[in-house]
């Protein structure tokens, strides 16, 4: 089914549509073959409605899915590592952020790192003191909060320079097992680390000190800071997102959106938002060969795009990410509503985005 | 150890070969993740697998393997860890350093497990395996999160040593089942959502019921805030569901719970209605009926009947059946018959327009309409104007010689164009170009004489001024552009020179002249067809004072078959002041 396929086509453009010569040096215009299964998807479909033999997988109005970057595995500082062991759990970038001025920010844990680039050149580095970091934040005073969930079941400070500058233990009160936080972010009242994808616990005060009494939160805070965002698998083919006020957390939450998708649901990969209060909801969604469940018959990685009203505006579709490397944080969206994935091939990780 | 662990493979292989002459032992889901929790916290240990029960001595790893290095004697891998904890192909004890499988085995044999659906079909104790090119990893499912990220145990690499959490995996990894399980007091997990049935069941879940109960035999739960979930751990098995809601309709689903495992069973009511016609005397009740009817020209609105106004073709006034205005109408404006119509503003005036594109009335001769309405008397303007109307009383200031032309109340010369014309006026001048014999007549258009149609006859003439009585007898002269009428009717002007000629039906008629300062005289001529007959006609000045005699005269000469003459005309005033004299 799949050989008959188009390759994949990578679009090489900016988000303004021109070429930006200043990826020429990171991207590849070649079609992916290790990795993006070819013929899943085409992103110059996605100006408008995508669908497969069958149903509609995603419809994008006014956007287009780029590839806009590229990094090769290694360790050199344009690189980024991977760990792929006999027997043992293969790894890449388990994380990243795009900052508000648009800079990409990669948590290179392999290489004991996180890695700084601008418009896909690299910037800076600043090293970590361990290669178990799962997810990072960034703190409006530039420092970081890493978040190593299983092997010291903590949270250090680093700064800009890369000095460890404390650590707090994640096992505690509200969080009875490392390794089952989820994410952590950095709000203004202090570090706050998610578990289960359904909570976040309060680690740690603004200046970075461990809480004796850890307060919870229903929810992950919205980018323009109204809500508490959770979303919920339902069901083998469906999610919904539920809304509850900052301003009162404790009160019963409100269902923004059912989101039904067409393919059963692998997991939910990412639940976002940006400054103007859309939300965002990814998910790997696949569908096996009823008589080898090893089989995957097709698959991809859609992003529904929510309003403030749970009204749903538009799907952007990525390709699957089908290497068994674990990342935890597969897709961002940045401030601007900019969505952006963080994928894994055989030469290296590519980066796309969607812009709406 | 290095050695030890580089003939993995090979240990794989004659492993299979062990396994496959025997069952594995029966073991429990229970015993699997007790098994597993005794593993957490110790080393990952490539190639080897063992612990102890009291969870002393973990070891540690440091490096990369397969070049790592690893102190103490207890820890595992991640297949060593699968297989102990499955305990395949036989029972081993935790403390055996035993590690018959790697990933390659568990991912592509069968031998003592079975391949199962990733998702819902996953249950606590099944596993997660992917093998690809001689790299492999597997970890075993506890269950998923909120997100449906499974909760795994592995020994997940030498920095991690094996661990418990929550693990996000692609689709490279693969279900598998140990066979041999020993059925336990086997439950699962029956989950869902009580949400309105708007019609479409479970294809419309937006509209959710929190609050509702829901329960299945002795148990009962309360549908959560927000997304109205519910739970219930049952024995496996199916069970029937029920759901209720005040104002709705009890609800139920049977749905079958998996060993180990869950299942969705979101159940939708459907609201019970309850009639609602307070205050309403007509539309709808809510439940399908009507809370009452509205008469005729009535509509019903927020359960009132209104009279419906009967505007149409109407744009003001009041509607003939309520009574209500239809419109109004602007300014200057009356309303008649439903459709807004001008008022005529004469009121106080006596000309000029009536503001709705008529007339209040027109001013007597040398009078002028001025901006009120009023007709006030009018001298021209002739300042500097040698000829045409004046600018205020559109009174002629004069006329021009011939062979010149007005322009700009100036007469001015003009040189005719008679170029291949040989009769009529030249058209830039309107100067003669010549006269037709009398034989012929004279196609104006084209300046050409032309023998006269046989259907018609040519009358033709002169109008001169008559001499005064008593004064020579010569013929006098020219009336230039005089009007001439046929039966009554204006047809043309004579040119510069007096002459005129025109087309006529066989037969008598009557032909009149008339000039500005001379009175009006007519001549009765007859002609036959394809002949010509001679009509010329003189016109009496207007006396300066009363006691000046005017006579027309108007005489016919005949040029084909018979003449008659008769000409006298005198003006109505004229004629008067005879009388009087």
């Amino acid at each position: 089914m799949m050989g008959g396929l188009t390759v994949l086509v990578l679009l090489m453009l900016s988000p303004a549509g021109k070429k930006d010569p200043s990826f020429d040096a990171t991207t590849r215009k070649t079609s992916e073959k290790n990795g993006d299964r070819p013929g899943f998807f085409r992103p110059s479909l996605f100006a408008g409605v995508y669908k497969n033999s069958e149903k509609t997988i995603g419809y994008f109005p006014e956007g287009e899915i780029e590839e806009f970057v590229r990094f090769p595995w290694g360790s050199d500082k344009n690189s980024l590592g991977r760990t792929r062991p006999e027997e043992g759990n293969p790894e890449g970038p388990m994380a990243f952020r795009v900052t508000e001025k648009g800079d990409l920010v990669v948590l290179d844990q392999v290489n004991g790192r996180i890695q700084v680039y601008q418009h896909g050149q690299w910037v800076r580095s600043v090293p970590i003191p361990s290669d178990t970091y799962h997810d990072f934040a960034l703190g409006a005073d530039g420092r970081i909060a890493a978040l190593d969930r299983f092997s010291r079941d903590e949270v250090v400070f680093i700064s800009e320079s890369g000095r460890t500058e404390g650590r707090i233990p994640l096992v505690g009160p509200e969080i009875p097992e490392g390794g089952l936080a989820t994410g952590i972010f950095s709000l203004p009242d202090g570090t706050w680390v998610e578990v289960g994808h359904e909570r976040l616990v309060r680690v740690a005060d603004s200046q970075g000190r461990p809480l004796e009494d850890r307060s919870v939160m229903p929810g992950r805070p919205s980018a323009d800071g109204r809500w508490l965002l959770q979303a919920l698998r339902e069901g083998p083919n469906a999610a919904v997102v539920l809304v509850r006020p900052v301003e009162s957390p404790g009160g019963a939450p409100v269902l923004l959106a059912r989101v039904e998708f067409p393919l059963p649901v692998l997991q939910l990969t990412a639940l976002e938002s940006d400054s103007t209060g859309r939300v965002y909801l990814a998910a790997a969604i696949a569908r096996f060969d009823g008589s080898d469940p090893a089989r995957v018959l097709e698959e991809y990685e859609p992003v529904v795009v929510l309003s403030p009203e749970g009204t749903e505006l538009g799907r952007a579709v990525f390709p699957p990410r089908t290497l068994p490397e674990e990342t935890l944080v597969p897709v961002r969206v940045a401030p601007d509503g900019t969505i952006y994935q963080m994928a894994f091939t055989e030469s290296g990780v590519v980066f796309r985005r969607a812009v709406l | 150890m290095k050695a030890l662990v580089s003939i993995a493979s090979g240990l794989a292989v004659v492993s299979a070969a062990f396994a496959a002459s025997a069952e594995c032992p029966s073991i429990s889901r229970d015993d699997i993740v007790r098994l597993c929790n005794q593993a957490m916290g110790y080393s990952y240990y490539w190639g080897h697998a063992s612990w102890r029960t009291d969870g002393a001595s973990h070891g540690s790893c440091s490096g990369s393997c397969p070049d790592c290095t690893h102190s103490g004697q207890y820890g595992a891998d991640c297949s060593g860890l699968a297989g102990k904890v499955w305990q395949v192909p036989r029972a081993s004890a935790v403390t055996e350093d035993y590690h018959p499988y790697s990933t390659y085995n568990f991912r592509y044999e069968t031998t003592h497990w079975t391949r199962v659906s990733r998702g819902a079909a996953m249950i606590r104790g099944d596993a997660l395996v992917y093998n690809t090119d001689g790299h492999g990893h597997i970890m075993i499912y506890d269950s998923g999160d909120a997100w449906g990220t499974p909760k795994v145990w592995e020994c997940k690499g030498c920095s991690y040593g094996c661990v418990y959490g929550s693990h996000s995996i692609t689709s490279s990894y693969i279900g598998i089942r140990r066979h041999n399980l020993a059925t336990q007091h086997a439950q699962g997990k029956l989950q869902g959502t009580v949400y309105v049935d708007k019609g479409s069941g479970s294809d419309d879940m937006s509209q959710r019921l929190p609050g509702a109960t829901v329960s299945t035999g002795g148990k009962t739960a309360t549908a959560r805030d927000g997304d109205a979930y519910w739970s219930f751990t049952l024995d496996a098995g199916n069970h029937t569901i029920t759901a209720r809601m005040s104002g709705y309709r009890d609800g139920s689903r049977a749905c079958a719970v998996p060993e180990g495992g869950e299942a969705w069973c979101s159940i939708g009511l459907t609201a019970v209605c309850v009639p609602d016609c307070s205050g309403k005397a007509c539309g709808p009740d809510g439940c399908g009926a009507s809370c009452g009817s509205c008469p005729a020209d009535h509509a019903c609105s927020a359960g009132v009947c209104q009279c419906v106004p009967q505007c149409q073709g109407r744009e003001c006034g009041a509607d003939p059946v309520c009574g209500a205005s239809c419109g109004a109408c602007g300014a200057g404006e009356a309303c008649a018959d439903g459709v807004c119509r001008c008022q005529p503003a004469c009121q106080g005036r006596e000309c000029g327009p009536d503001g709705c594109g008529a007339s209040c009335g027109e001013c007597p001769p040398g009078l002028r309409c001025d901006e009120a309405g009023l007709c006030q008397a009018c001298v021209p303007q002739c300042q500097g104007r040698a000829c045409g109307p004046d600018p205020l009383c559109a009174q002629s200031c004069g006329s021009c010689p011939p062979g010149q032309q007005c322009r700009d109340g100036q007469c001015a010369s003009c040189a005719p164009e008679c170029a291949g014309r040989s009769c009529g006026a030249d058209p830039r001048c309107n100067v003669r170009c010549g006269v037709c014999e009398p034989a012929q007549v004279c196609d104006a258009s084209l300046g050409a004489c032309q023998a006269i149609p046989s259907d018609r006859g040519k009358i033709f003439g002169t109008v001169r001024q008559r001499h005064r009585a008593g004064e020579n007898e010569s013929p006098g002269p020219a009336v230039p552009r005089a009007s001439i009428a046929l039966d009554g009717q204006p047809l043309l002007d004579a040119d510069e020179e007096g002459y005129f000629e025109l087309l006529a039906d066989p037969g008598e008629h009557l032909v009149e002249a008339s000039a500005a300062g001379f009175g009006s005289a007519s001549a009765t001529c007859s002609v036959a067809g394809g002949a010509h007959a001679e009509c010329s006609i003189e016109l009496a000045r207007l006396a300066a004072d009363v006691g000046d005699e005017i006579v027309v005269q108007g005489g016919c000469g005949v040029g084909g078959n018979s003449l008659s003459f008769l000409a006298v005309v005198l003006t109505g005033l004229l004629m008067a002041r005879r009388r009087r004299g």
